[in-house]
């Protein structure tokens, strides 16, 4: 069993409780405009470009054997994807390590090896595996097989979703797993079409069988100012969650950031978001004291 | 074990600084430190005087340390309840020319050139203290320690001591006299210097009684009774100096602190300590009295100081002596005599160690039965310590599985306010196992105590001989260049062959292991021939009377008055490079044959600057590298330290017994780097060498802390070392809440309890760095930890500023 991993971040702090590794996934079918790990919306591997890290030495022109990358107006490379088969070669002798591969093939006992070295941390710490994306259940045999082994290590699972998979999927990941991390991006479902390009009835209606189920479940909304921070979202999230959660409803809210822009440049695309500011921390503030007003819990994530 | 008062320590989290504490505090980051010249001047008068009567020369020691208490300036600050300064300024410190009269030549030149533990600082000194010191500079030469070990070390090896100065070894004569240690003032605080007189003066009784014929113990005995009287004679002089401001003084409040100020001193450290405050001024004047006649790491740490002083702290709160309020501003008056403690440093040390005195305050741990020893003494010190943010003292927490959450918790609370390192984790299970297998009961080994930067000592031998660092990198340019230290030119191992004829990996291997034997074994032949001079030719009679065994057998600790010499350590330093070298020339030469040998030699001779010499660069920083949790580099790390390791446990110091290992820290790798050439792991020549000794090369740590820990862990160290020095740097943001903060507890437990030796963190935002580097008077008080040690961030030099800037935007890019 394999899947498309592109990046494996142990100690990580804020997905899911105590001192986790986080697997991430390629392949997502949403594109939600704050999106920031674009890296991992092509469920391919795909060849990425950091032009602060370049020394501009030419070495990468000689070896492509596509000749998919040509010198730019200032001696930068600039990626032909139609031609590039991402053949790493550009990679091998990029020595500042401006060209970088996201994205690569790995087993699932390959990458639960890798997650068991910090077994330790997790046992003192409480913590455990996330598998993020990406959409995490877009590969979900890979979640199941790397779940499976990591509850006979007793190795505590956690996954962040959209939602947007089909039940038949969670009623499959949903035994292995301990923690779900369920994101509720907007209630308004043509808003959902254009923020994400998906609608979100799979979502909702995922979200009322996840209610009944074993599993612990973390709702969580990013919180992208103008686009889904108006007050009738906020009441309508409050609303569905008092409906399915019922009393002791939770929500934790990520507050936008922009740490991921310099990825799209990296990969030729355009940040949606170009000029958008992050909420300050007044404005979040206020929409907590909106949600706890509603009478559901309101945590904020660092 | 006990039971700790949740509300007592409630109490100590709201305490803040007192005004007062906090205008000494002020003044200690104001005031420039000074050079003082009084001792000198004691010092050439007392030894003229008894070189005329033709005394001991146990004798003649002894005196001049009463010469020298007798007559140094005693100045009281206003504001202080505790007293003790080392120089009439409030940072001084005197340089020890009765020690080494060298030391000082390249300093003398011009005035104001003195440099202050540092190579940043330099002290102010009068007309008058600097004709003072060059006079003695004068009178001292021939007569020291110092010349005594230079004579002896040039007649048995000839220049191979300077040629290995050369390539990058301290000069090991000029940190002297040798050795790092506690002492047991338990029995200061208990019984009082008069009690020790008592037991020398029966001691002799009986030699005369039995008529025995050993004049050393008699000398000994003699010198031990002149050493405790000196001690008394400061106390009074302090005592006499209060009560004189006193008379003098308008302001009735503090005229009063002055007259209990001169009650105290009249009665401790003479006679035992009533109470907490006596205990504290006590441990203070019998320490400054050490520090008159030492210099720097010889002076004793302060042991385990929430152990012996608790029982005193808990009464005095019991019987209602003394507040939570008033015990912190005592704390706070302590930290700050022992941050002040200052000293003048041999040139060539100026790059190793910076700016500390290395005074070691040990907290936590267990008792000898192996109960968990820490209660509210400890949170006190930790809290004052937060609220002080002095690099020094050392504060060391010994960390155990019994350790109670919410000293953990305190201890991360501490480092965030400081700026990481305070404390630091020290493993007692590991190190107590280690001691036990080298033969120390467990009782003893459970009685620790924490010296200098990172050693633990059992009870019964609670200092240790001098120590020296080997430079193992230096092995791979020997072996790379056929015993020749290719900076120098200069032969200084055995012909192993030319690298280039080498078929496999295991030719080179065998060649550098050769060069590593031959190096720690000739270098330990230096470190004993000082030893034995020392033996022969300096005592600490003062010292030795509160170590144990010395009184019994009317021995020094230098001429074998210990119990035992058990834990008798020396450093092998550097194995993270040397084996990420070895690792290189595996994979590239002899695995996937990239590169020849020669080919690899030339690039390392030019400094990476042939032709192919960055290109080759670049393959050497890329072949697998410590501290990412790949088995390759760990294991050649372990490998390389078994091996050295082994080396020194095998041979035996001068008192017959084993070597042991503490593989410490200070900021050796940049006096290491300095005149190292090129290696195969990619470091340019002259750059400093990996900090630490588990540490992480510089930037090629990529897979966050827990790769960083296992990779450290599967490096072993604990079988054979003690120390294992292991910094983990943090973006600030990981400790500011509670919540994050419990899972860095959760970390280092996790590390220690699976054999993790030693960790400690810095946490740090290279922005701050920055500011601190371009306005240095405002970042007077920011502590950044270097190899094992704190320091002041502004006082270290350019390029290790440098460093920790790189370091720190590195490990931000990984958050």
């Amino acid at each position: 069993m394999q899947g498309v991993v592109f990046n494996i971040q142990p100690f990580s702090l804020h997905d899911g409780p105590g001192i986790r590794t986080i697997v991430f996934l390629k392949g997502c079918p949403l594109r939600c405009l704050w999106c920031d790990n674009p890296e991992s919306m092509n469920p391919a591997p795909e060849l990425g470009f950091a032009r602060v890290c370049c020394d501009k030495c030419d070495k990468c022109f000689a070896v492509c054997p596509e000749e998919a990358l040509l010198p730019d107006g200032e001696g930068f490379p600039l990626i032909d994807r139609e031609r590039c088969t991402v053949c790493a070669e550009c990679v091998k002798v990029c020595a500042p390590e401006a060209l970088a591969i996201y994205g690569r093939k790995r087993s699932v006992k390959e990458v639960f090896q890798e997650v068991r070295r910090d077994a330790s941390y997790f046992c003192r710490s409480g913590g455990g595996v996330t598998v993020s994306g990406g959409e995490a259940l877009y590969q979900s045999s890979f979640v199941t097989g790397l779940f499976q082994l990591c509850r006979e290590a007793g190795i505590h699972t956690c996954i962040e979703t959209s939602g947007f998979v089909s039940p038949q999927v969670l009623k499959e990941v949903l035994p292995l797993t301990d923690l779900v991390l369920y994101d509720l991006k907007h209630l308004n479902e043509e808003e959902h079409r254009r923020l994400t390009g998906q609608p979100n009835g799979l979502i909702l209606s995922n979200a009322r069988v996840l209610a009944g189920v074993p599993a612990q479940v973390l709702f969580r909304m990013p919180l992208i100012p103008g686009l889904n921070s108006t007050p009738e979202n906020i009441q309508a999230t409050a609303r569905f969650l008092l409906e399915v959660v019922g009393d002791g409803a939770t929500l934790e809210l990520m507050p936008y950031h922009r740490l991921g822009m310099g990825k799209y440049k990296a990969l030729g695309q355009v940040y949606p978001l170009e000029g958008l500011a992050s909420p300050d921390p007044g404005f979040v503030d206020t929409v907590k004291q909106t949600f706890e007003r509603a009478g559901v819990r309101c945590l904020v994530s660092k | 074990m006990v039971m700790v008062n949740t509300g007592t320590l409630e109490k100590i989290d709201r305490l803040t600084l007192s005004q007062r504490a906090a205008a000494l505090r002020k003044e200690f980051f104001s005031c420039q430190p000074g050079v003082a010249g009084e001792h000198a001047a004691l010092a050439m008068e007392s030894w003229r005087e008894t070189e005329a009567e033709g005394e001991p020369l146990d004798i003649r020691r002894a005196k001049l340390l009463k010469k020298v208490v007798s007559g140094v300036p005693t100045p009281i600050f206003r504001g202080q309840k505790l007293v003790g300064s080392q120089t009439k300024y409030f940072l001084g410190a005197y340089p020890h020319i009765h020690l080494d009269s060298t030391y000082l030549d390249p300093l003398l030149g011009e005035k104001g050139m003195m440099t202050m533990g540092g190579p940043v600082e330099k002290g102010v000194i009068t007309d008058e203290d600097l004709a003072t010191l060059k006079e003695a500079a004068k009178f001292w030469k021939g007569k020291t320690l110092g010349d005594r070990m230079r004579e002896a070390i040039a007649q048995a090896t000839g220049s191979w001591a300077d040629d290995l100065t050369e390539a990058g070894y301290p000069r090991y004569e000029a940190f002297i006299p040798h050795g790092q240690g506690c002492i047991w003032w338990e029995g200061l605080v208990e019984k009082g210097v008069r009690a020790y007189i008592k037991e020398c003066q029966e001691r002799i009784q009986g030699w005369l009684d039995n008529q025995e014929h050993d004049m050393d113990k008699l000398y000994f005995w003699q010198a031990v009774i002149i050493g405790c009287e000196a001690v008394i004679t400061l106390a009074h002089r302090y005592a006499q100096a209060a009560r004189e401001m006193a008379a003098k003084e308008a302001d009735p409040a503090w005229r009063a602190e002055l007259e209990e100020i001169a009650r105290i001193c009249d009665w401790v450290p003479e006679n035992p300590s009533r109470t907490f405050r006596e205990g504290l001024q006590a441990i203070i004047l019998l320490q400054l009295t050490l520090n008159l006649y030492n210099t720097c790491v010889a002076v004793p740490g302060l042991g385990r100081v929430d152990s012996y002083l608790y029982p005193h702290f808990r009464r005095d709160l019991a019987e209602g002596r003394l507040t939570i309020e008033e015990a912190g501003e005592l704390m706070a008056d302590f930290l700050t005599y022992l941050a002040r403690l200052e000293w003048v440093v041999e040139l060539s040390w100026k790059d190793f160690i910076q700016k500390a005195q290395v005074t070691n305050v040990a907290l936590g741990g267990t008792d000898q039965d192996g109960n968990d020893a820490s209660n509210e003494l400890t949170y006190l010190i930790l809290h004052t310590e937060g609220l002080l943010k002095f690099a020094e003292p050392h504060l060391a927490l010994g960390w155990h599985r019994g350790t109670p959450d919410w000293l953990m918790r305190k201890a991360l609370e501490i480092n965030r306010k400081v700026g990481g390192g305070v404390p630091q984790f020290q493993n007692c299970e590991t190190a107590v196992d280690l001691m036990v297998r080298r033969g120390v009961s467990v009782e003893n080994a459970r009685n620790w105590v924490s010296v200098g930067c990172s050693l633990m000592l059992p009870a019964d031998q609670c200092t240790s001989l001098g120590a020296t660092y080997f430079n193992i990198p230096l092995c791979i340019d020997l072996a790379l260049h056929n015993g020749v230290a290719s900076m120098t030119g200069k032969r200084l191992g055995p012909e192993t062959g030319d690298p280039c004829t080498f078929t496999t990996f295991e030719d080179f291997y065998k060649a550098f292991r050769s060069q590593a034997e031959h190096l720690i074994k000739k270098v330990l032949w230096l470190a004993e021939i000082c030893d034995w001079v020392q033996a022969s030719y300096h005592h600490q009679p003062l010292v030795s009377a509160f170590l144990p065994g010395c009184l019994e057998k009317g021995r020094d600790f230098y001429s074998g008055g210990l119990p035992h010499y058990r834990m008798h350590y020396h450093c092998d330093r550097g194995h993270i490079p040397a084996a990420d070298s070895l690792t290189a020339i595996k994979k590239l030469v002899y695995e996937e044959k990239k590169l020849t040998m020669a080919e690899l030699l030339e690039a390392i001779d030019s400094n990476f600057a042939a032709e192919r010499g960055e290109q080759i660069r670049q393959m050497c920083l890329a072949a697998p590298k410590y501290g990412n949790d790949m088995d390759e580099a760990d294991f050649m790390v372990r490998d390389v330290a078994r091996f050295t390791g082994e080396v020194i446990l095998s041979q035996k110091n001068i008192w017959g017994y084993n070597y042991s290992i503490n593989r410490n820290g200070l900021a050796w790798h940049f006096f290491a780097g300095k005149r190292l050439a090129a290696l195969p792991n990619g470091r340019r020549a002259g750059e400093p060498l990996t900090d630490g000794s588990l540490s992480a090369t510089q930037g090629m740590d990529r897979h966050g802390p827990t790769a960083l820990l296992n990779s450290a862990l599967k490096a072993d160290f604990k079988e054979q070392a003690l120390g294992g020095i292991l910094t983990v740097k943090f973006p600030a943001p990981l400790f500011a809440t509670a919540e994050t903060r419990d899972k860095v507890v959760a970390l280092t437990e996790a590390f220690l309890e699976d054999g993790g030796t030693y960790i400690q963190y810095n946490i740090l935002d290279a922005q701050t760095l920055l500011e601190a580097r371009k306005h240095p008077e405002k970042y007077r008080d920011l502590v950044v930890r270097v190899g094992g040690y704190s320091a002041y961030f502004v006082n270290l030099s350019p390029e290790v500023q440098d460093e920790l800037i790189r370091r720190t935007e590195h490990s931000l890019v990984g958050a």
